[in-house]
């Protein structure tokens, strides 16, 4: 029995028993495929970077809500920590290397703050998520109203040109879509905090009595959230290069969006982050494609919303199929 | 007394949960090399006291002694860190861990970079699987395996910790004889290596059979502790129960008068009734007015499953009639409707809202009677209330009290009087005594007894052998969801339930 | 009387007593009306025009809207559940409205239940899709947010249209002897239906099953999908009534004006007193809720605060309010 065999198996039977993983990656590929159709532009590893680089800060995005789904919670501040970090950014970025990194750096810092006021809210003070957050949404958008009142603010180009390259005709932001969430949620992910992070979302209580600590956890995977939210908010001040205080508000919507479409539910302890990155991309790609239909964009809202739906009723059918849900 | 032999004591431990006092001034010790045995009732405060040890519960008061040190309380984190280990009865497994993930959950073995090598994971489970001789994929989430196998990759868990005390509490309840021994074995090892094992159970072959001293609790307190060599059975039971074994049961009805009852038409028939995605199919069976029929069989071999099943509360299929009413029933609102009503086995979360008071607990079912176009009657509810608090003598004797503020065998009755308020013809009763009081349990057994011989059919499931044999008319034995045999009368004895229990013939 | 040692709930045997313990026992929804009381005080420490009939009138005609679309949230979160899309109703409701009335007293005798039509329809799917598509409550009004949105946008292809009428005006901004809105009217009947509905009615007893423990109210016969169907139907149609008056209060119609409903209801109700994890609660606390919300935003215009600062002490409150008496259950006992 090679190890190979072995290993080909297990991933079968965890395919079988996560079907959305590889049904939202067949949806992607399709759309894809459709969209080279429509633009075959869009085959040109230049034009393909540009899009890419655009779609980036959403995928960053899904990725930090998908870990605190996992926890069986909810971050709803979300956009209130990219559009903070575009406005500090957009403030208080220098010139040069030095103050690029600075900036970046701040950025960062804000949205891991951020994180783990959220995860002391729910980890500690035992707030429950969804209100919890939606509060510190509300006071991040404030903040960042009072960092900068009206748009503007801005950054060195150079820092905008970042992710617009390539490594042998292969875009930079693809790779940055597999390399951030593999170097930071990785080694988390296949740790011993990996595992409380799933436990805890799959029976808190069970997890507490076999002695995790549910609160560190939680503010862990809270943490990592705001994390990715700064991250996509960097990313995102590259491609608008300034600031502007109600930039980030799609994010908090688009992110649960995007991390449902890719298979991890509310309920905690099951899932992961291939699945959401796909589902960004699609939600991503899905408005262009609308446009290239010549839809008019007023349906974009409707027809996005109606694809959730659809989604989730597609996913909760094959769940059905494959035996584990009974009515 | 061998304190210096002792790895952990408890002195004069008391637990309260509101008005209901668990655990009274209770002092217990657990010492190296021995395998203690915690005896009692159910609700007797066995649980009580065990989860004062592992840090799941705060005592009121008393203090708990760990190799000389001592604590007001401890933590799970702490119990754990102090090596004790538990496999509690409500299992603290992840569901959507796999089966290794959960043996060696937060001790995972890790490779040189600090991340968790999945190679070791698999091997060091592995390991302690064999050790109770358990044939299980470690890569199975947990959500997958029936009862029997969770409890079994619970006690490796607990394992995986190398504790000095392993504290078992009734953690044979679905497991089959074979099983049961290879359990035995790890206890006899681990007794070799001077480790302490607690064995909670009411179960008393097993106590004389592992156990080296015994502990015996009643209503909160500790009544006696002798060692294994000068105990013997009806001894034993004398000191749980405080009273003669005989006197338990009310009279059962003789040969003749059963005989006079099966006169009447069935009040249930079921025909190759079935109840998918479960392992209960082909079950056939029927139900007299006026007898109390058991059903019996060892934990998870389908019998709660059927009983939801013709309750409406799982979908069913195949011939069911109860009275004039054709089932199967698509929902528990169908059921009430044809008289039939389900006592669920869990009072906690699906016979009670604990939340609510007494009285809007006992209204609950038959809503409908008291209002008058939606509009609730409040005088006529209270009354009725009342009146059944008076019936079933609960305790406290008021409407008014959030239900969650009673004792377990008072919430039961208020449970049972709930379903009483709908007046059915035929009741299915699920574990009914199960973590409810001596005391209570008898007054069960007489209000069963008179609600049959009002004409009621009773379906009676328990897991207690003495249970059945003292109550039943008639007992249905299952095994692996389907009813392997039926005992009448004289015929019902523990050994032909055990028996059947496990799938086995009668023996010769 | 049974002595209860250890700590059981007792209940005196008097009428006053029994109110005075089962008030003791909703501490919560006292400490609403005790914040909402006390931030009215400081209100009209800071500006005394406050205690004026007609700030007072104009505060009761506010509070109208966001008590009217919290009857439906209430509803919801009492079964556990919540609804995201109650602000696109009311613009969608709006949108519709100010177009289809155009003004006419006549037409807007059908506006109105063509209103309830589209907030109920909305709702209707909500309750549907969670009840038998299994999809969890916040993703589907989430979802059902998003597609109503555009469908508002559709419809008015970015540019709203039309006005308000007379009569609509007159029942959103009017008075009734010159002191009482008529909105604050509608306000206390609907109230009171639903605190009659939800505490004398079996449906209402239903609703607090439901909310404490699905499980246990389908064993007893409780029908718990048709509830859950019904309430988010009534979430819907309550958010279409608060949308009509919108309109008649503002006169005509603009994208997002229901935007501030949506988190406000949501802390209302919470700040009422009403679990978020359900059954526990009701709309007698939301009232006060609704109160404090309306005055702390007034608050805050008063005091001049900029934007930026609203919406930090927005969260900022309702954070605090949370710790008070929001918290969830702690792991140990």
């Amino acid at each position: 029995m090679t190890t190979i065999a072995a290993s080909s198996r297990r991933l079968l039977r965890h395919a079988r028993r996560e079907p959305a993983v590889p049904a939202v990656y067949v949806v992607l590929a399709i759309m894809v495929v459709v969209y080279a159709v429509l633009d075959p532009s869009i085959l040109n590893s230049d034009r393909a970077t540009i899009v890419l680089a655009e779609k980036l800060p959403l995928v960053l995005a899904a990725v930090g809500q998908t870990i605190v789904f996992l926890t069986r919670g909810i971050d709803l501040s979300v956009g209130g920590i990219v559009t903070l970090t575009n406005v500090v950014i957009a403030t208080q970025m220098g010139q040069g290397f030095g103050g690029i990194a600075v900036g970046v750096a701040i950025g960062l810092l804000v949205g891991i703050a951020a994180g783990v006021a959220n995860g002391c809210l729910v980890g500690l003070v035992r707030l429950p998520p969804i209100i919890a957050t939606l509060a510190t949404w509300s006071i991040l958008e404030g903040l960042a109203l009072y960092v900068l009142p009206q748009p503007g603010g801005s950054v060195p180009i150079a820092f905008g040109d970042f992710p617009l390259r390539t490594f042998f005709s292969v875009p930079f932001p693809l790779i940055l879509m597999v390399v951030l969430p593999l170097i930071f949620w990785g080694p988390v992910r296949y740790s011993r905090l990996g595992h409380a992070i799933y436990a805890v979302g799959s029976d808190e209580q069970a997890a507490y009595m076999s002695g995790l600590s549910v609160a560190f956890t939680k503010i862990v995977a809270y943490a990592m959230s705001g994390f990715f939210a700064a991250l996509a908010g960097v990313f995102l001040t590259m491609q608008a290069l300034s600031g502007d205080p109600r930039i980030g508000e799609s994010f908090t919507l688009d992110s649960i969006a995007a991390t449902v479409l890719g298979g991890t539910l509310l309920a905690g302890g099951r899932g992961g982050v291939l699945g959401p990155i796909a589902g960004a991309l699609v939600l991503g790609l899905l408005s262009d494609l609308l446009f290239f239909t010549g839809v008019r964009p007023d349906w974009e809202y409707v027809i996005s919303g109606a694809v959730l739906v659809i989604a989730l009723v597609v996913s909760t059918l094959g769940r059905r199929i494959s035996g584990e849900q009974s009515r | 007394m061998a304190d210096e032999n002792s790895v952990v004591r408890l002195n004069h431990v008391s637990k309260s949960f509101g008005s209901v006092r668990a655990v009274h001034d209770v002092d217990f010790s657990v010492d190296a090399g021995n395998v203690e045995v915690l005896l009692g009732e159910n609700g007797a405060g066995k649980s009580t006291l065990i989860r004062i040890m592992t840090g799941v519960l705060r005592p009121d008061s008393g203090q708990i002694v760990v190799a000389g040190t001592k604590y007001d309380e401890l933590t799970p984190r702490q119990a754990k860190e102090l090596g004790i280990a538990t496999v509690a009865q409500e299992l603290s497994l992840l569901p959507d861990l796999t089966v290794a993930s959960n043996v060696l959950i937060g001790r995972e073995p890790r490779n040189r970079l600090g991340l968790i090598s999945y190679k070791g994971l698999r091997r060091r489970s592995s390991d302690l699987l064999s050790e109770l001789e358990v044939e299980l994929d470690p890569e199975v989430p947990v959500r997958e395996l029936r009862f029997a196998e969770r409890q079994l990759v619970e006690v490796a868990k607990a394992l995986a910790s190398d504790p000095r005390v392993l504290i078992l509490d009734e953690p044979t309840s679905g497991l089959r004889s074979a099983e049961v021994q290879h359990l035995f074995d790890v206890i006899r090892r681990l007794r070799e290596r001077d480790r302490s094992v607690v064995f909670i159970t009411h179960r008393l072959d097993e106590v004389l059979e592992i156990g080296d001293r015994i502990t015996i609790l009643k209503d909160g307190q500790k009544v006696s502790q002798l060692e294994r060599t000068e105990a013997d059975p009806d001894q034993l039971v004398q000191l749980m129960v405080g009273r003669e074994v005989g006197s338990r049961f009310p009279q059962k009805p003789t040969a003749d008068e059963r005989r006079q009852l099966r006169q009447d038409a069935p009040l249930l028939e079921a025909r190759s009734f079935a109840v998918p995605d479960t392992a209960v199919s082909d079950v056939d069976f029927a139900l007299w007015p006026g007898e109390v029929c058991g059903l019996a069989g060892l934990q998870g071999q389908g019998q709660t499953e059927l009983m939801e099943g013709l309750f409406g509360a799982r979908p069913s299929m195949g011939y069911l009639r109860v009275w004039d009413a054709e089932g199967p029933f698509e929902k528990p609102a169908s059921a009430i409707s044809a008289q039939l009503a389900l006592v669920p086995e869990d009072r906690k979360s699906e016979g009670l809202i604990l939340d609510f008071l007494v009285r809007h607990n006992l209204s609950l079912a038959a809503l409908d009677r008291f209002a008058r176009a939606t509009v609730v009657d409040r005088v006529r509810e209270e009354s009725r209330a009342r009146q059944q608090i008076d019936a079933l003598d609960i305790q406290p004797p008021r409407t008014d009290v959030v239900t969650n503020n009673l004792s377990g065998g008072n919430q039961q009755k208020v449970a049972l009087g709930k379903w009483l308020m709908a007046s059915p013809r035929v009741l299915l009763l699920a574990d009914p005594t199960r973590g409810v009081d001596v005391g209570t349990k008898q007054e069960m057994y007489k209000l069963v007894r008179k609600l049959a011989s009002e004409g009621l059919a009773i379906l009676y499931l328990s897991t207690e052998l003495t249970e059945l044999v003292g109550l039943c008319d008639r007992v249905l034995v299952m095994f692996d969801g389907r009813i392997v045999a039926e005992l009448e009368g004289d015929e019902i004895n523990e050994e032909r339930i055990a028996n059947a229990s496990v799938g086995g013939r009668e023996s010769s | 009387m049974s002595r209860d040692p250890g700590g059981a709930q007792t209940f005196s045997p008097t009428r006053l007593g029994y109110l005075i313990d089962t008030l003791k026992s909703d501490w919560r929804t006292m400490l609403a009306y005790g914040v909402a009381l006390v931030l009215y005080l400081i209100m009209v420490a800071i500006s005394p025009s406050f205690a004026s009939l007609e700030q007072i009138s104009n505060i009761l005609n506010l509070a109208a809207f966001l008590g009217i679309v919290a009857i439906g949230q209430t509803l919801v979160i009492l079964v556990f559940g919540i609804d995201l899309s109650v602000s696109a109703v009311i613009t969608l409701v709006n949108l519709v409205t100010t177009a289809f009335v155009a003004g006419s007293d006549a037409r807007t005798l059908t506006a109105i239940p063509l209103a309830l039509a589209i907030g109920a329809a909305v709702g209707l799917v909500n309750g549907l899709g969670i009840r038998y598509l299994q999809i969890p409550d916040l993703v589907m009004t989430l979802a059902s947010f998003t597609i109503v949105t555009g469908v508002a946008l559709l419809y008015s292809g970015g540019a709203p249209t039309g006005q308000s009428s007379r009569l609509l005006n007159k029942l959103g901004a009017g008075d009734l002897g010159g002191i009482l809105p008529w909105s604050f009217v509608i306000w206390a009947v609907l109230a009171a239906l639903t605190i009659f509905a939800l505490t004398r009615t079996t449906f209402g007893r239903h609703v607090y099953a439901v909310g404490l423990n699905r499980r246990a109210s389908r064993f007893s016969g409780i029908n718990v999908g048709r509830t859950v169907v019904i309430l988010y139907t009534i979430s819907g149609a309550t958010a279409a009534i608060a949308g009509l008056l919108l309109t008649g209060y503002t006169g005509s119609s603009y994208f997002g004006i229901g935007d501030p409903y949506q988190l406000g209801s949501i802390a209302a109700v919470v700040v009422g007193g009403t679990s978020i994890f359900g059954g526990r609660g009701g709309y007698i606390g939301t009232i006060a809720g609704v109160i404090t919300i309306v005055l702390l935003q007034s608050l805050l215009t008063v005091l001049n605060i900029a934007d930026a600062g609203r919406e930090i002490a927005f969260g900022l409150v309702i954070l605090i309010l949370l710790v008070i008496y929001g918290r969830e259950r702690s792991l140990r006992q």
